[in-house]
C-alpha cells in the first residue's frame, strides 16, 4: 500500500502521543439556503481515542449533528456540502474516499445512531431484515449465521425475548426498545467509532439511563470510541471523559469533564451549567428558577466578525465584538475561545 | 382480517346490486326502442308484429317487473339473451373478455413500467433538468385524450410509416392500442411516484439505511421504493379500473375485438340484456380489484391492520 508524505507525517506526529481512532481537522460544512450560504460547521477539529467517550454539546443549530453527518459522508447534497477539512481514520481521509469505499466503512468501522428511534427504522421491513442486511453486507456471513449474530446483539442490549422481536415491525415496539435495536444494529459489526447523535433525547428519563448504561458497557467491552452528541449536561456528566462545547458552528471550549464542570472558561459554558436544575435544592417546590441565556444564536448565513456569543454575553467588551478570540489553552488540557476568560468571576456558572 | 374480508365481500355484493338497479333504470331513460331499431331496415313489418316481438322479450311489462325477472335469472347465472341474434349474453362476454383483459393488462404493464421508472428518476434527480423535462412530458401525457392519441399513433405508425397494421386482432395489433391506453396512465403514475418518492427520500430511515453502509441500489430499492409503494399501488389499482373504461374508446378506435367494442354496439342497438350484462361484469371486475388491493396493502405495509 502506498502512503503519501502527508499521511506519513500525520501518522508519525500522532504516533508520538497515542494515535487517535478518529481525527477531525478544520472541518467546514456549508448549506445553501434561500437567505444565503449558511456555515453550519466552521473549522471543527477533534480527536477521539479507543475506549473514550467524547461529548459534543451545543444547542440546536450549533453544528454538532452536521459534523457527524460529514464524517459519515451523509450530508444531504444539495443543499449541503463539506468545503474544507479532513477526517482521518485508519490512515485515510474519509472525505476523499469514493462512495463505494465509504460504504465499506459506514455501519462497519464507523457507525452512527440517531435521535429519533421511532422514525429511524424502516416501517415496512421487519427488525430481522433491517438488522441482518448490514451484517451480511459487512461481515460476509450466511443468512443463518447473520440471524444468529443479530440475536446475540439483541441479547447484549438486554432485549427480552429477542427471537420474537426479530419477526416484529418497528410500530410494534416502544421507543426505548427501538433505540436499543438501533444500538445493537450500529454495534453489530464491532465498529471502532460510534457516533451517537442525541441517542436519548426522544426517550423518557428512566429509559435514558438504561440506554446510556448499555452504551457504556459495550464501549468498555469492545473498546469503541464514542462521540456523544447531546445538549444535556446531565448526560455529559454521566457518560463523557472529555467535552467539547460548540456554538454557532465553532468549538468554544474543550476539556475534561472535571475541568468543564468545575472551571468553565467560556461564558456560554457557564450559561449552560447555570441552566441545569440542581438536585438537593432545599427550598419549597417551584421556588428555584433556572437561569437562561438571553438572546438567540446568530443566523448562520450572517455571522458576526467577532465572537459569535458576544451579543448574548454579559462580559463582552469592544474587542469581543471586533475580533474572534483564538482557541487557546487556558489551563492544562483545557482550551477555550474567549478574550475575557481570565476576568470571569469565581464559580462555575452565571 | 378474515372478518374484514367477509364484510368487504358483502359490501361488494351490495355495490353490485345497486349498480344493476341504476343501470336498469338508466338504459330505459335513453330514448329509442330496440325492436324498432332492429327492424328499421327490414321491409313489411307491421306494428302488430313489432308488438308481438316486444311481448316475447317482456319489454311491454312495467320496469320494476322487468328488473325483478332479470335479477331472478341473473341469480341463477343466466344473463339472458341478446335482443338481436338471441345469443347468450354470458357466452358473448366471456368470449370477448380475454381480449379486453389482454389489452388493459398490457397497457397496465406499459403504464407501470414507464410511470414507476420516470417518477423514480424524477424524484431522485429532483430539481434538475431531468426532473423538469420528465414532469413536463408527464403533463403532456396526462392531457392527451385516448381517442386523439390513438388516431395520431394510427396515422404515423400504421398509415404513414406502415410499420404496424391499422386494425385486426393479432398480437401485433395489440401494440398501438396498448401504448395508447398505457401512455396517458403512465403519466399519472409517474407524477404520483415522484411525489411519493420525494417524501420517502427525506425520511430518517433512508438515512439510517445509508448509515448502515448498504449499497446505493439497496437503499433505493429495498428501503425507499418499498416504503413508498402503498400510495403508488393504490393509484395503479384505480388506474386499472379507469383503463377498463378507457378500453371501450380505444377498442373502438383500433377495432380491437373486446367487450368494450361490443358494448358500444349494444348501446347503439339498445340491446338491454347485453348492456346490463356488460356493466354487471365491469362492476364485478372493479370490486374484485379493490378487494385484491386491500389484501396487497397488508402485505406491503405491516402497519395496516383491518381488525
Amino acid at each position: 500500500m502506498s502512503t503519501t508524505a502527508a499521511e506519513m507525517e500525520t501518522s508519525e506526529s500522532s504516533q508520538a502521543e497515542i494515535t487517535p481512532t478518529l481525527r477531525v481537522s478544520s472541518l467546514r460544512a456549508e448549506f445553501r439556503t434561500d437567505s444565503g450560504t449558511a456555515i453550519a460547521v466552521d473549522g471543527m477539529s477533534y480527536d477521539v481515542h479507543a475506549g473514550e467517550t467524547l461529548a459534543i454539546v451545543g444547542e440546536s443549530g450549533s453544528g454538532k449533528s452536521v459534523t457527524s453527518l460529514a464524517i459519515m459522508g451523509l450530508i444531504p447534497n444539495p443543499p449541503g456540502r463539506v468545503t474544507a477539512g479532513e477526517v482521518w481514520f485508519e490512515n485515510h481521509d474519509l472525505l476523499k474516499l469514493s462512495e463505494r469505499e465509504m460504504q465499506k466503512i459506514r455501519g462497519n468501522k464507523v457507525s452512527m445512531i440517531f435521535q429519533e428511534p421511532m422514525t429511524s427504522l424502516n416501517p415496512v421491513l421487519s427488525i430481522e431484515r433491517q438488522m441482518v442486511e448490514g451484517i451480511i453486507e459487512h461481515l460476509d456471513l450466511s443468512p443463518h449465521a447473520a440471524r444468529q449474530h443479530a440475536l446475540d446483539m439483541l441479547k447484549r442490549v438486554h432485549i427480552p425475548d429477542p427471537e420474537s422481536r426479530l419477526s416484529e415491525f418497528p410500530h410494534q415496539l416502544s421507543g426505548g426498545m427501538l433505540q436499543r435495536i438501533m444500538i445493537a444494529m450500529a454495534l453489530s459489526c464491532n465498529p471502532m467509532v460510534l457516533l451517537a447523535d442525541e441517542p436519548t433525547t426522544a426517550l423518557d428519563v428512566t429509559i435514558q439511563a438504561q440506554i446510556l448504561n448499555i452504551m457504556c458497557d459495550l464501549r468498555d467491552e469492545f473498546d469503541t470510541a464514542i462521540v456523544l452528541i447531546t445538549h444535556d449536561m446531565g448526560v455529559v456528566a454521566e457518560m463523557a471523559d472529555r467535552v467539547i462545547i460548540m456554538y454557532a458552528g465553532r468549538k468554544v471550549e474543550e476539556g475534561t469533564v472535571t475541568n468543564i464542570f468545575q472551571n468553565p472558561q467560556h461564558p456560554y459554558t457557564r450559561g449552560l451549567l447555570g441552566a441545569l436544575p440542581k438536585l438537593g435544592f432545599a427550598g419549597p417546590v417551584g421556588s428555584q428558577t433556572l437561569n437562561e441565556i438571553p438572546g438567540i444564536v446568530p443566523a448562520l448565513t450572517d455571522l458576526p466578525a467577532g465572537c459569535r456569543f458576544a451579543a448574548r454575553c454579559s462580559y463582552a467588551t469592544e474587542q469581543c465584538v471586533a475580533q474572534y478570540p483564538p482557541f487557546e489553552e487556558k489551563t492544562t488540557a483545557h482550551w477555550a475561545a474567549c478574550w475575557e476568560s481570565a476576568n470571569l468571576p469565581e464559580g462555575n456558572q452565571e | 382480517m378474515l372478518n374484514y374480508l367477509i364484510r368487504r365481500i358483502l359490501s361488494a355484493v351490495v355495490t353490485i346490486f345497486v349498480t344493476t338497479i341504476a343501470v336498469a333504470m338508466l338504459i330505459h331513460l335513453v330514448p329509442g326502442d330496440p325492436v324498432q331499431i332492429m327492424y328499421a331496415q327490414s321491409q313489411g313489418t307491421t306494428p302488430e308484429h313489432l308488438e308481438q316481438v316486444r311481448q316475447s322479450l317482456g319489454l311491454d311489462r312495467p320496469l320494476v317487473e322487468q328488473y325483478v325477472m332479470y335479477m331472478q335469472r341473473v341469480l341463477q347465472g343466466d344473463l339472458g339473451h341478446t335482443i338481436r341474434g338471441e345469443q347468450p349474453v354470458l357466452d358473448l362476454l366471456l368470449l370477448r373478455l380475454p381480449n379486453t383483459l389482454l389489452l388493459t393488462g398490457t397497457a397496465l404493464l406499459i403504464a407501470v413500467s414507464i410511470g414507476l421508472t420516470f417518477g423514480f428518476i424524477a424524484a431522485y434527480k429532483r430539481g434538475s433538468w431531468v426532473d423538469t423535462s420528465l414532469m413536463t412530458t408527464a403533463i403532456l401525457g396526462v392531457s392527451m385524450p385516448h381517442f386523439w392519441l390513438g388516431l395520431i399513433l394510427l396515422f404515423f405508425f400504421a398509415v404513414k410509416l406502415q410499420w404496424l397494421p391499422v386494425a385486426g386482432n393479432n398480437l401485433e395489433n395489440l401494440i398501438l392500442p396498448a401504448i395508447t391506453l398505457g401512455v396517458t396512465n403512465a403519466a399519472i403514475i409517474a407524477r404520483l411516484t415522484r411525489s411519493s418518492m420525494i417524501d420517502v427520500f427525506d425520511q430518517d430511515f433512508v438515512r439510517t439505511a445509508r448509515a448502515k453502509g448498504l449499497t446505493r441500489a439497496a437503499v433505493l430499492y429495498k428501503h425507499a421504493l418499498r416504503a413508498g409503494l402503498v400510495p403508488i399501488v393504490t393509484m395503479i389499482g384505480l388506474q386499472f379500473t379507469y383503463m377498463m373504461g378507457g378500453a371501450i374508446v380505444v377498442e373502438n378506435v383500433f377495432g380491437w375485438n373486446g367487450v368494450g367494442r361490443m358494448a358500444i354496439q349494444a348501446i347503439f342497438q339498445r340491446d338491454y340484456p347485453l348492456i346490463q350484462g356488460f356493466i354487471l361484469m365491469f362492476a364485478l371486475v372493479v370490486v374484485t380489484v379493490s378487494i385484491i388491493l386491500d389484501i396487497v396493502y397488508v402485505w406491503l405495509d405491516p402497519r395496516i391492520r383491518y381488525d
